[in-house]
């Protein structure tokens, strides 16, 4: 379970047990098939990781590129997908803050900033969830939701195996 | 009176499903309410009718930093119920894989959540990003990666492992997998003690509590998987008669229950600084040693210092591991055959952060008729309201923020399961003033 050397790493990110949290892991089953070939291959590498988020910096260590697909509240209708370009620059400081004994994956984004270990391409996939009840299946819209999110991570995936062209 | 409120989003994750309310009259504490969603509360509802062996890996799922300690007090408690020794091996590989858990968690938070408290650093992000402790940064991730690593060699994986059954483990590591280990522990024990000589040299805020410590004690051993339940109060009570002891309630500003002592209706406290009051003459050598050079003075009734007596835990989980592992040998067969039988069974093991009690009830099929769980941080509840309580006033004179932050690092001291899931605690001060 890695992502190098050269692989772009996809991460479904997420808690099975607690409703729409468990977006960020449908997703990544859905990305599986449609990235099945370049898996095959061994251009890609698709993982889930609940709990602990530490060992995202371990296992990203020497991709190429890596997609993070993870549930979020910003309170945009359920469903909703945002993509963010990690290598842009910090996250905003509100997705930033230490629980009192785990990181999020802001957290582990930018410890890997700060130690240098965040790979060169690095993309958020954002998956707005509502209802994060312990036991809870994840709701339709949402689901919806890590559908699209799967099909556009499956593109992603295609340009960030594609290297940048010269200028 | 002139009521000021001040809101502060603190120890934020993705959703808000606990708080902590200080409301404080001039200079006098009158509320405070620490209010957290304890998941474990439904998986109880849940595993009723489900197979014992569920129990083991479904309470694995309520916490993602210390998985290990569900599946060992469910698996305990389960033997006891169907009435099966595991065979000769199992326990010390069960020790193992909770050094494995020890290291992982008490790493993490001493260093990234817990030290920049201490440091003036917003997080360890901000360590991370500091050129003068990036090296502690780097140490204590290579650490936790052996926690992590030994974890994943026993259990399978590194987060929520799937080897520990009813009885021992599906699979048994190889010798030489647990081997190719020794190097990594041996440097890991090393920089354990660095980390205790570096935490003896913390500012701790000058605050002390009248605890009653709970914590398992073992004739020979440090504390993990078994010993008796006792107490600085003199409580010497086998593990399962936890019940007998101790109390849960609900009460109307929270959705966890609070534990406290039939006895007298007192809280207590669990976790490493309970543990290393109780159990110091049980430590390792090398934690004793250092122990012994940093001039520790016993018992610890400074929660701050919980941060020290997380680091002495470490050192003696990579001591401990690193002795396992030398003397190891695949235990042949790796576990017993769970015959079921309609029976009650009760454990409590020491999760990182302290007393987890189990408790089941199963029928002659081996299903579940009734469960409970009984985590450290419901335990740890009330007592961490005592604290803020008497804490509070100590700090009033200072500015908000600097009040505010020594509050957070008063409940950052318990490592309390808060973000086992989806939570974030919110912070809420409000003040009264005289007119």
């Amino acid at each position: 379970m890695s992502g190098g050397p050269g692989r772009v790493l996809v991460v479904g990110v997420g808690n099975a047990a607690r409703g729409d949290d468990a977006a960020g892991l449908l997703a990544a089953r859905l990305v599986r098939p449609l990235v099945a070939g370049l898996e095959a291959a061994g251009l890609v590498a698709v993982v889930t990781l609940e709990g602990d988020l530490l060992p995202l910096l371990d296992l990203w260590q020497g991709a190429r590129a890596v997609v993070v697909v993870d549930a979020v509240t910003t309170g945009a209708p359920p469903g909703t997908t945002t993509r963010l370009d990690l290598t842009a620059g910090p996250l905003p400081a509100s997705l930033r803050a230490a629980s009192t004994h785990a990181l999020s994956v802001a957290g582990a984004v930018e410890l890997a900033r700060a130690l240098g270990r965040l790979p060169g391409r690095a993309i958020l996939y954002g998956i707005e969830g509502r209802s994060f009840a312990r036991g809870a299946a994840v709701s339709p819209a949402v689901a919806d939701g890590a559908a699209r999110a799967a099909v556009a991570i499956a593109a992603d995936v295609e340009g960030l195996l594609t290297p940048p062209r010269a200028a | 009176m002139a009521t000021r409120r001040i809101e502060v989003g603190a120890l934020a994750r993705v959703e808000g499903e606990g708080g902590l309310r200080v409301v404080v009259e001039g200079d006098r504490v009158q509320e405070v309410f620490l209010d957290i969603f304890e998941p474990p509360r439904f998986f109880e509802a849940f595993l009723r009718g489900r197979a014992a062996q569920d129990a083991v890996d479904l309470t694995a799922r309520i916490c993602g930093i210390c998985p290990v300690a569900y599946q060992m007090s469910a698996a305990h408690a389960l033997e006891k119920a169907f009435g099966i020794s595991p065979p000769p091996g199992v326990r010390a590989l069960r020790r193992l894989l909770y050094c494995g858990e020890w290291i992982e968690s008490h790493v993490l938070h001493m260093f990234l959540l817990h030290a920049p408290d201490f440091l003036g650093h917003e997080s360890g992000i901000s360590m991370a990003a500091d050129p003068a402790l990036r090296p502690l940064v780097e140490r204590a991730l290579r650490m936790k990666k052996i926690g992590n690593h030994l974890v994943t060699i026993i259990g399978g994986r590194e987060i929520h492992p799937v080897s520990v059954c009813i009885g021992g483990f599906f699979r048994a590591p190889a010798r030489a997998e647990l081997a190719a280990l020794v190097p990594d522990l041996a440097w890991g024990l090393e920089n354990a003690v660095d980390a205790v000589r570096w935490a003896a040299g913390l500012a701790y805020p000058a605050f002390e509590a009248d605890y009653e410590f709970v914590a398992l004690r073992h004739p020979d051993e440090y504390p993990m998987n078994e010993g008796r339940l006792v107490s600085s109060g003199g409580l010497d009570a086998p593990v399962d008669a936890y019940d007998a002891h101790f109390v849960e309630e609900h009460l109307a500003h929270s959705n966890a229950l609070h534990s406290r002592f039939l006895r007298d209706g007192r809280s207590y406290l669990v976790g490493p600084l309970a543990r290393v009051n109780l159990n110091a003459d049980r430590l390792s050598r090398t934690a004793r040693a250092v122990a012994a050079e940093i001039g520790l003075a016993l018992p610890l009734r400074n929660p701050f210092m919980s941060l020290l007596a997380r680091g002495l835990e470490t050192v003696h989980a990579f001591e401990e591991a690193l002795a396992l592992v030398e003397a190891y040998e695949p235990p042949d067969p790796p576990r017993a055959p769970a015959v079921p039988r309609a029976g009650v069974g009760a454990h409590a093991t020491e999760a990182p952060r302290g007393l987890l009690y189990h408790r089941y009830e199963v029928d002659a099929d081996g299903r579940i008729t009734a469960a409970r769980i009984v985590p450290p941080t419901s335990q740890n509840l009330r007592r961490i309201e005592e604290d803020l309580r008497g804490f509070v006033p100590s700090i009033l004179a200072a500015p908000h923020d600097e009040a505010t932050l020594r509050c957070e690092q008063l409940v950052r001291s318990y490592d309390p399961c808060i973000s086992c899931a989806t939570h974030f605690l919110r912070l809420q001060i409000e003040r009264t003033l005289p007119a």
